[in-house]
């Protein structure tokens, strides 16, 4: 379906609006408005400068998607309208910057070090807040060997079928360790993995309006994946964005055979180790925490249900408490300076509900969700892979 | 019982584009006028056609004349009235088994006329303008058609007009005509609303009453030679093209597809008919323009139809009517004095089009100035009209908003409610667009309504008698494209109206 059709499919029936974190959050004209409205109305030559700063404010959470009762993709309008605004933009260049966390991935870990240091300390944030309008505070810290460094050195001895690991920008730079728990649990399974040089899944990009950019990125990914699924090999993502991504996003955005073919070959790992309960329950052990899981709006969006959630359930003696809401984070937005009061409102809500569980740690998926959370609640906070391998590899409590 | 008096220069019947041109012409000349409508402005044909400002080029071959006089006409309102046009540009596209012979004398005639029309490659065209059907095309010509909004252009004349004088008097009917001897003295007219009857004396009374004119005229006891032909519209959902496209053989059904603001109205259909209130579109003439749509544009009647309508084209044979087909039927207009029918100070202008309605008014003005013995040369090619207080394509997210879809602000209906001819429902959404987008209404008119009752600007009986008529109207509208997502739509409608508003009585006219 091309966004012409898409656009006359909505009702205006205003379901998408009620579901929007940011409306109830912030003077916000909501998904409605940004999607099927102001597209329909910047086809007929209306000015894209007055929707812009809008446009801007939305997480691109997907929820409103999730609510709309007709099928619209509204966030795919939303991105269209984007698009359409994107030379306006004020923060031009530093949002381009942001849209690319595989290059600045790359130099994080390069010199880990030193990037860390300009980011933990405060003249570089303050430096970061005046040239860039960022807000580090949040921000963790490179890991000092990125994961795709880290994984051959892994991969199981005697495999049944091996599987294709697209690790995604946050779990390469920032917290090689999901990567390292998925290749060990899916090892426990020989089941093999292989975790090809890979690209930025291109998301960041078209949240922030760089859609011919984003394209660029989706294509080459689909070009470095398509071997392997022509090998039969199934694709895994930690990240629930990259999965959304692959999933969903390219198909809509690209159109192609390819990406139709690559669209049903992808899981969420969770998603996909689920099917293999059984096998991984007579090998976890109890471990007495109390624990709060927050899933993701983009696993959310996937429309798998709560597969990391039924994993963590296989843990004896985890107290687990599920909360529901969004983070604000939304990749790099709740770094945007000019964002960070709506991030915080929208977050708000969540992070008391987290606290008012007042648990030992909290799980999530998403390196964005981790990095709000940490920072807003004081909390540890992991990936429910690395919670089950833990649980798999000690007898005692979490974390070590 | 007649109660009340106005006396005036001219008294101009008919709120369509010519008579407000005419108005307009009236007022820049220093000339005394007053004008009056039946129903809303542009209700007749002007407010039923495709909005299309000809460049000419679509009746070279009929009419090189009229083609040239569109051209000059063109230019000028341009100038004029650039706050009801947009200057689109078009394309003329000859489609496999178009006549070939056509297209050179086409060509031929409009290096003649001194029209411009270049040939353009078909990639580029179809980059340009993606809904082309690719495969269908032969050659591809630019042509210097625009888009205007009717609606906008009469009440920028209107407002121009009222802001120097002239009175403007909506919902008000001619009863009769006072003549006495052969002497026209102006006529008895009855405000709907009130239902109260008064006279406007005048010394000349213009007869721009459109496919009314020969209604006009029978008062007079004039029999003025009019033939009618239905023209059935359909407008789409969203802008489909960026300008204006046509088909480049000789004219028939479903062969333009116009911008209109946020929409598309794809045209005409063109059948005869006895009555100019014979306005129902049918299944049949739907069908038909879409399939000869098709035959240009890729995937046309899968796009969202959000309703349909018809206007009458007013088509004055002259004395002798030898049977023609209306499409032959000149486009060009007749400026008559019924003086020679023994009516004296009695004029009517009929024929002719929405982009010529400015030379229209200023020949037919040029003749009552000459009667009444004023030297004031006509204005109109020179001076700049108001531009119009909304309507406008624009995103407001930041303001109190009555309508999405439009994006019809709570500032924008408080505006049009203070123009002086705004007296109801029809005219505020003219004005505004009102209702006009997608969701038809669905979340707007209640709210519109509502903040008219709040503002005390109607009571709660007329909000119920609103809504009902708004209802009314959209299900004429529509009940011929009901499918795919407009049908959801309207259920949506139905089910908030019915249900919230209790207007089941409503129901039954839709």
């Amino acid at each position: 379906m091309n966004s012409t059709t898409e656009l006359d499919h909505c009702l205006k029936c205003s379901i998408c609006q009620s579901a929007c974190p940011v409306i109830t959050s912030a003077s916000f004209p909501g998904p409605k408005l940004l999607g099927s409205d102001a597209l329909r109305l910047l086809k007929a030559g209306a000015d894209a400068g007055a929707v812009l700063p809008a446009v801007e404010a939305c997480l691109n959470c997907k929820r409103c998607e999730l609510a709309c009762p007709h099928g619209v993709r509204i966030t795919r309008l939303i991105s269209d309208v984007k698009e359409r605004t994107v030379t306006a933009k004020k923060h031009y260049w530093r949002d381009l910057l942001l849209s690319y966390p595989g290059f600045l991935g790359k130099v994080g870990t390069i010199v880990p070090g030193l990037v860390n240091f300009f980011l933990s300390n405060k003249i570089g944030r303050k430096l970061a807040k005046k040239v860039m309008s960022l807000d580090a505070d949040a921000v963790s810290n490179y890991a000092s060997r990125p994961l795709s460094r880290v994984t051959s050195s892994l991969q199981a001895a005697e495999t049944n079928r091996k599987v294709v690991y697209f690790a995604g920008c946050y779990a390469n730079y920032i917290e090689p360790e999901i990567g390292k728990s998925l290749v060990e649990l899916l090892g426990l399974l020989k089941i093999g993995v292989v975790v090809p040089t890979e690209h930025c899944c291109g998301m960041p990009l078209l949240a922030n309006g760089f859609k011919a950019q984003a394209k660029k990125a989706f294509q080459k990914n689909l070009k470095a994946l398509l071997p392997y699924l022509q090998e039969g090999c199934d694709i895994l993502c930690t990240c629930p964005t990259c999965a959304l991504a692959l999933k969903q996003v390219y198909l809509e955005e690209l159109g192609t055979d390819e990406a139709e073919v690559l669209s049903k070959f992808v899981y969420d790992a969770s998603e996909y180790l689920v099917n293999y309960s059984d096998q991984l329950a007579g090998l976890i052990k109890p471990v007495k925490l109390h624990m709060v899981y927050h899933q993701p709006c983009h696993t959310l969006a996937q429309g798998v249900g709560q597969p990391s959630l039924t994993l963590l359930k296989l843990i004896p003696e985890l107290k687990l408490q599920a909360v529901d809401g969004c983070c604000g984070q939304s990749g790099t937005y709740g770094f945007k300076q000019e964002k960070k009061k709506i991030s915080e409102a929208v977050g708000k809500a969540l992070f008391k509900e987290i606290e008012q569980c007042a648990p030992d740690l909290v799980s999530t998926d998403c390196g964005a969700c981790t990095m709000r959370i940490k920072h807003d609640c004081h909390l540890d906070v992991k990936h429910p892979l690395s919670v089950l391998l833990q649980s798999i590899k000690t007898d005692d409590s979490l974390p070590d | 019982m007649i109660s009340v008096t106005i006396k005036t220069g001219v008294l101009v019947i008919g709120g369509g584009i010519t008579g407000a041109g005419i108005l307009w012409d009236l007022a820049l000349r220093g000339i005394d006028a007053v004008l009056i409508e039946q129903k809303e402005p542009a209700y007749g044909a002007t407010g039923r056609c495709h909005g299309l400002l000809h460049g000419g080029c679509r009746y070279l071959v009929k009419d090189s004349a009229v083609a040239a006089e569109c051209y000059r006409e063109n230019k000028i309102l341009q100038s004029v009235a650039k706050g009801a046009i947009e200057n689109t540009g078009g394309y003329f596209v000859q489609v496999k088994g178009d006549d070939p012979g056509y297209v050179e004398q086409w060509l031929n005639l409009a290096g003649k006329t001194g029209i411009p029309v270049k040939e353009i490659d078909i990639q580029t065209a179809i980059k340009e303008e993606p809904l082309l059907a690719v495969q269908n095309i032969e050659r591809v010509f630019t042509v210097p058609d625009a888009a205007v909004d009717p609606f906008d252009l009469t009440l920028m004349n209107l407002t121009g007009a009222t802001q120097r004088g002239a009175k403007v008097f909506t919902n008000t009917r001619v009863e009769e005509l006072i003549i006495t001897g052969n002497q026209i003295r102006g006529a008895v007219v009855k405000d709907l609303a009130s239902g109260e009857s008064y006279s406007i004396h005048a010394d000349i009374v213009v007869n721009a009453a459109g496919a009314w004119a020969a209604s006009i005229a029978a008062k007079a006891g004039i029999r003025l030679n009019m033939k009618y032909g239905k023209g059935t519209l359909v407008v789409f959902a969203q802008r489909l093209t960026k300008r204006v496209i046509n088909r480049l053989r000789k004219p028939g059904d479903g062969d333009i597809i116009v911008p209109a603001k946020s929409v598309c109205l794809l045209g005409t259909t063109d059948i005869p008919v006895s009555s100019p209130d014979d306005l129902d579109p049918t299944a049949a003439e739907i069908t038909k323009m879409l399939n000869i749509g098709e035959e240009m544009f890729d995937h046309l009647s899968e796009k969202r139809i959000l309703r349909t309508f018809a206007g009458i084209r007013p088509l004055y044979t002259g004395d002798n009517n030898n049977g023609e087909q209306n499409r032959e039927i000149s486009r060009g207009f007749a400026v008559i004095n019924h003086e020679k029918d023994a009516v004296d100070g009695f004029y009517s202008i009929v024929g002719g089009k929405l982009t010529t309605y400015r030379l229209m008014a200023e020949q037919l003005v040029d003749v009552v100035a000459e009667k009444l013995g004023v030297k004031n040369p006509c204005q109109t090619a020179e001076t700049v009209l108001p531009q119009p207080v909304a309507g406008q394509v624009k995103l407001a997210v930041e303001e109190p908003m009555l309508c999405e879809c439009e994006q019809v602000t709570v500032q924008d209906l408080e505006r049009a409610c203070e123009l002086p001819f705004c007296r109801d429902l029809h005219t505020i959404r003219k004005i505004t667009r009102l209702g006009l987008g997608p969701c038809q209404g669905t979340f707007c008119i209640w709210r519109a309504v509502m903040l008219l009752y709040e503002n005390q600007r109607i009571s709660a009986a007329e909000c119920r008698q609103l809504l009902q008529e708004f209802l009314a109207e959209r299900g004429k509208g529509s009940c011929f494209t009901l499918w795919g997502d407009q049908l959801k739509q309207y259920e949506l409608a139905r089910g908030i109206y019915l249900n919230n508003f209790q207007l089941g009585d409503a129901a039954d006219e839709i």
